[in-house]
Formats: structure tokens, C-alpha cells, sequence
């Protein structure tokens, strides 16, 4: 399956959507993904492609260069994961109106979620969850995060186990979508 | 005593007594002893800064009794060095994606009176210095901070305008120019074969991957992130010198702080590489290794630098420090460390070579 992933961060950017939106791009290697993104230089992940839109320009620029790279990228997207800032959902949106692509909304970011529960970006984040076919919440703590490898810290197997669990579940609510 | 050791001597002999006229009336003497003014403070034109020239003295709040740090100049840069080290301070604390896991000591005095510059803070007391803590605790605090030390990141037109030209900026085309001029220091002024050789190799290497200084640029970084530039407090890490945030790679404070544990704890090294390692890309591991390569070659070309101020054993000193460094980095090029060996004749060479008010200013520095 094609499939676009949508997110404001990407490494070496820090912040939530980041280091998720890289680690699930890795795991769904089987399927063949574009991680859009606004960033410079991102990190690489094997077997997956990156389109980054440089943040440095002012915002009206990069919102159009974002939805005219999501315009062209959605054309054979078979699945479009948008994970939530405005800077990504306003361009979903806009292009939803135009193709309709499978879509599905992932607040990866707290405080984006936070952000959306009033003003404009409230009725964006509400237009385009009507347009999503799901959306997905991700989970606070730290379950599907990696945990760090620390030298005077016992490696805790059980949070390895739960974290694969929490990830295989993941990813068979992305592919029944 | 050479010529730079005694106008050094004559600068304080004339300007504390100054100082002190200037903080008496807000209740604050100074110390007798002043430690930071002794052994080679005199040579010290900050590694990182801007190289201001200025004093740091220690005095006393008479009516709190409590320990005082004043850091005072009448020269222009060392000025402008205390005024941006303040604006920086403030700005930090302002900034909503900031450096939230530092502290800074209290402001107390701030003076511009008479083409002086005074800044007084409390001064933090810490139960132990950072390398006398057990090797857990050092990790844990060093690991914190320099994990802080990524969380700012200017990225968008907005972050640029705002904040970076307070903290100043460098980016891939600034580091390869100043290596360039490390390696001019080197050719013209030491004239060491072997070492401008190693500098060439880092050179190559920097030029090479200069996507990847690039692909981490940016970020506010501590440029001179050393434990005598910060102390802890129970459980508070505080930092003391804020005239060195820049942005810049991100690996910049990293790079500098390894550096710094070749020599002090490689054990403490160590770890933070094997911690990159683990868990971080092997992009980013790279990007901290061009780093090291960039902050060895400024340690060499400082110390070549010192050498036409320096006589003696404090020249013989230097030269060996040179020759360390090099060492150091001729190892990094090939991705090791630097033996053991090599670490502990250095560290013989150089107790004999220093003098003794050098020796007494180093206790308890780290």
C-alpha cells in the first residue's frame, strides 16, 4: 500500500509527532511510504522517502509549498496518516475537498491537542476529523516510545514486551482502516 | 614573571581597588584571596567567547553574609561580553521553549558607571565539585544537561528573527572558515609538520560532511559547557556562563564536554559515546564527531596562540599541551580514544610544569 505520513516534526526536530512519525515510518517497511514533512535535512530511515519543506521561509509560503507537495504526493496515496498541527491540517483539509483520499487523523502531538480545543484551529481540526475515516489518539507515557539504553539502569524486559505489543496492536488499527 | 604576567599583575594591582570603591556602597567587600585572578589566569582570553578581558571576584554581602560573585571590566569587549552574557541570562528565561533545566544565580548588582561594567550574582555552593560526585551522578547530571542543551531549536523565520541574533550564530560555512584559520594558527605559527598534517585530515573530513554539521545546526548550544561553568545544588544544576549559548550545531556542548573528559574522567567519556551509540542515529553520532574534531583543532590553535605570550616552563607547557591535543584528535580522526598512557604522561608533565598559585587555582575548579 502507498502511504503518506503527515507531520510538523521529524528528527532531527524534537518534540512528540517526531520521534513517533520516524519510528512508525520504519515500521511499516512492508508498504511503500513518503513521510511529508516541514523540516531540513531529516534524518533517513531506510526504504522510506522524505519530502521536507523548509520552516525558515514565513509561514504563508510554506503553508502553500506544503499543500502543493501534499497535492502532488496524494495523487497515488492509497492512505493519508495526518498527524495533528495546524501547519498539517490545514493543508489536509484543503486537499480533501479537492480528493478524496483515505485519510486518518493521529493526535500524536499533546499540545496541538491541547491547541485544537479552541479558535480557527479548532474548526479546522473538526472539519477534517468529519473528512478522516478514524482518528487516533495516541497514548500519554511513554509505551510506544523507545525506551533509552542507559549504563546504570537495568534493562526492563517487560516495558520492551508491552511497547511491542502496543506497536503490533498500532499498526493492525492503521491496516483495517 | 614575562611582559604579559607583569601588565597582568600591574592591571590588578590598579583596577581592585577600583571595584571595590564601586560595590562598597551597596554593602558588598571583596574576598582577600581572589583565585580567579591567579597562576594562568593572565593568559586566559576565554576559549569560546567573545575574549573580553575582565575580572571575577569573589566578595561577601555584609548584610547577608553570603558569598557574592562579581564579574567587572573597563574594556570595551569584556564590556560587552558582561552586557550580552546578561541579555542572554534574561532572554533564556524568557523564551518559552527554553532551557527549562537550568538555573541561573541571582542577579544582585548590575553597574554601568564611570566606562565600567560591574555585574554581581550570588554564588552557588555545591556539596561536592561535579568530578568528586560518584561516576553515576556525573553521568545522570552531564547526560540532563546536555539533553536540555537540544531542546531549543530555531527553526522557523519567527525563532531566527526573534532570539538569534541575541545568542549569535554559526553554521556549517562559520565552522569550516574557522577550522581553515585553526589551520593557518598552525602552519604560520607553530610550523609542526605532524600536527598541521592532523589538523589537514580534520579538515578533509569537516569539508567532506558538511551536510551533516548542516543537517544538526541550529540549535542553542552552551559552547563552553565545562564543570567549572556550572554547579550543582542538591538536586539544581545551575549554569554560570551564559556568554557561551550560541546557535549552532547541536553537538557543539557535547563535543566540547567530551573533549574536556579525555582528560578529566575518559570512563565518564566514554559512556556518553556508548549512550549516542545506543540511542541515538548514526547520523547523529557523526555529527558529534565532526564536532570533536572542530573543538580539538580550536584547543590546538588556542594553546599555539599562547605560546608568544608564555616564557619558560609555562611555554614548555603549552607546547606539550599542543602536542596532546593533537594527539587527541589524531586518535578521534581514527574513531578511537587516546591510550591511557599517553593521558597520564601529559597529566605528569604538566603538574610539574605548572607553578604552584596555578596548581591552588586549579583545586576544586572541576
Amino acid at each position: 500500500m502507498k502511504i503518506l505520513l503527515l507531520t510538523p516534526l521529524f528528527p532531527p526536530d524534537t518534540g512528540d509527532p517526531a520521534a513517533y512519525v520516524k519510528e512508525l515510518a520504519a515500521r511499516l517497511k512492508a508498504h511503500e511510504v513518503t513521510v511529508l514533512m516541514y523540516g531540513y535535512l531529516p534524518e533517513s530511515v531506510p526504504h522510506v522517502a522524505t519530502v521536507a519543506i523548509d520552516k525558515r521561509q514565513l509561514m504563508p509560503a510554506r503553508l502553500l509549498k506544503y499543500t502543493s507537495a501534499l497535492w502532488r504526493h496524494s495523487r497515488t496515496a492509497e492512505l493519508i496518516i495526518i498527524n495533528n498541527a495546524p501547519s498539517t491540517e490545514l493543508p489536509a483539509l484543503l486537499v480533501s475537498f479537492l480528493r478524496p483520499n483515505k485519510m486518518l487523523l493521529c493526535d500524536s502531538d499533546p499540545i496541538a491537542t491541547t491547541a485544537a480545543r479552541s479558535g480557527l484551529y479548532r474548526i479546522i481540526h473538526q472539519l477534517l476529523k468529519r473528512r478522516c475515516k478514524k482518528t487516533i489518539i495516541l497514548p500519554d507515557g511513554t509505551v510506544y516510545k523507545k525506551p533509552e539504553v542507559l549504563p546504570f539502569t537495568e534493562i526492563d524486559e517487560d516495558i520492551y514486551t508491552k511497547r511491542e505489543t502496543w506497536w503490533d496492536n498500532h499498526l493492525n488499527e492503521l491496516s483495517n482502516i | 614573571m614575562n611582559h604579559s604576567q607583569t601588565s597582568w599583575s600591574e592591571y590588578l594591582k590598579s583596577e581592585l581597588p577600583k571595584i571595590a570603591a564601586f560595590v562598597a556602597p551597596y554593602g558588598i567587600i571583596l574576598s582577600d584571596d581572589q583565585p580567579h585572578t591567579k597562576g594562568e589566569r593572565f593568559l586566559m582570553q576565554a576559549l569560546t567567547t567573545t575574549s573580553g578581558q575582565k575580572l571575577i571576584l569573589l566578595g561577601t554581602e555584609t548584610r547577608t553574609g553570603k558569598k557574592v560573585v562579581i564579574k567587572a571590566t573597563n574594556e570595551l569587549a569584556g564590556r560587552q561580553e558582561i552586557a550580552h552574557e546578561r541579555t542572554c541570562r534574561t532572554l533564556l528565561h524568557k523564551v518559552d521553549f527554553s532551557y527549562d533545566t537550568f538555573y541561573s544565580p541571582n542577579e544582585i548588582i548590575f553597574l554601568e558607571k564611570k566606562g565600567y561594567t560591574i555585574f554581581v550574582t550570588e554564588f552557588i555552593e555545591q556539596d561536592s565539585s561535579f568530578l568528586a560526585r560518584p561516576l553515576e551522578e556525573q553521568f545522570s547530571f552531564a547526560l540532563k544537561a546536555l539533553k536540555a542543551q537540544e531542546r531549543t531549536r530555531a527553526t522557523t523565520a519567527k525563532h531566527l528573527a526573534q532570539i538569534k541574533r541575541v545568542f549569535g550564530s554559526r553554521n556549517s560555512d562559520d565552522y569550516l572558515r574557522m577550522f581553515d584559520a585553526f589551520l593557518i594558527t598552525s602552519k604560520v605559527k607553530l610550523g609542526v609538520p605532524e600536527v598541521t598534517k592532523t589538523l589537514e585530515q580534520a579538515f578533509e573530513r569537516l569539508s567532506a560532511n558538511k551536510e551533516r554539521i548542516t543537517q544538526y545546526g541550529n540549535f542553542l548550544t552552551h559552547t563552553d559547557f565545562v564543570p567549572h561553568n556550572f554547579r550543582i545544588s542538591g538536586d539544581t544544576f545551575y549554569l554560570l556562563d551564559f556568554s557561551s549559548l550560541r546557535f549552532g550545531n547541536k553537538h557543539e556542548g557535547w563535543a566540547r564536554f567530551l573533549n574536556f573528559m579525555t582528560l578529566y574522567n575518559p570512563v565518564l567519556e566514554e559512556l556518553l559515546i556508548s549512550y549516542m551509540e545506543q540511542n541515538r542515529s548514526t547520523e547523529e553520532r557523526k555529527s558529534l564527531q565532526l564536532m570533536r574534531f572542530f573543538r580539538l583543532g580550536e584547543i590546538v590553535a588556542y594553546y599555539t596562540n599562547t605560546l608568544e605570550k608564555s616564557t619558560n616552563n609555562l611555554r614548555t607547557l603549552n607546547q606539550t599541551r599542543i602536542n596532546f591535543w593533537a594527539e587527541v584528535l589524531k586518535a578521534e580522526l581514527l574513531n578511537t580514544r587516546v591510550s591511557e598512557e599517553i593521558v597520564a604522561t601529559y597529566k605528569n608533565t604538566r603538574d610539574e610544569l605548572r607553578s604552584d598559585e596555578e596548581k591552588m587555582r586549579q583545586v576544586g575548579l572541576h
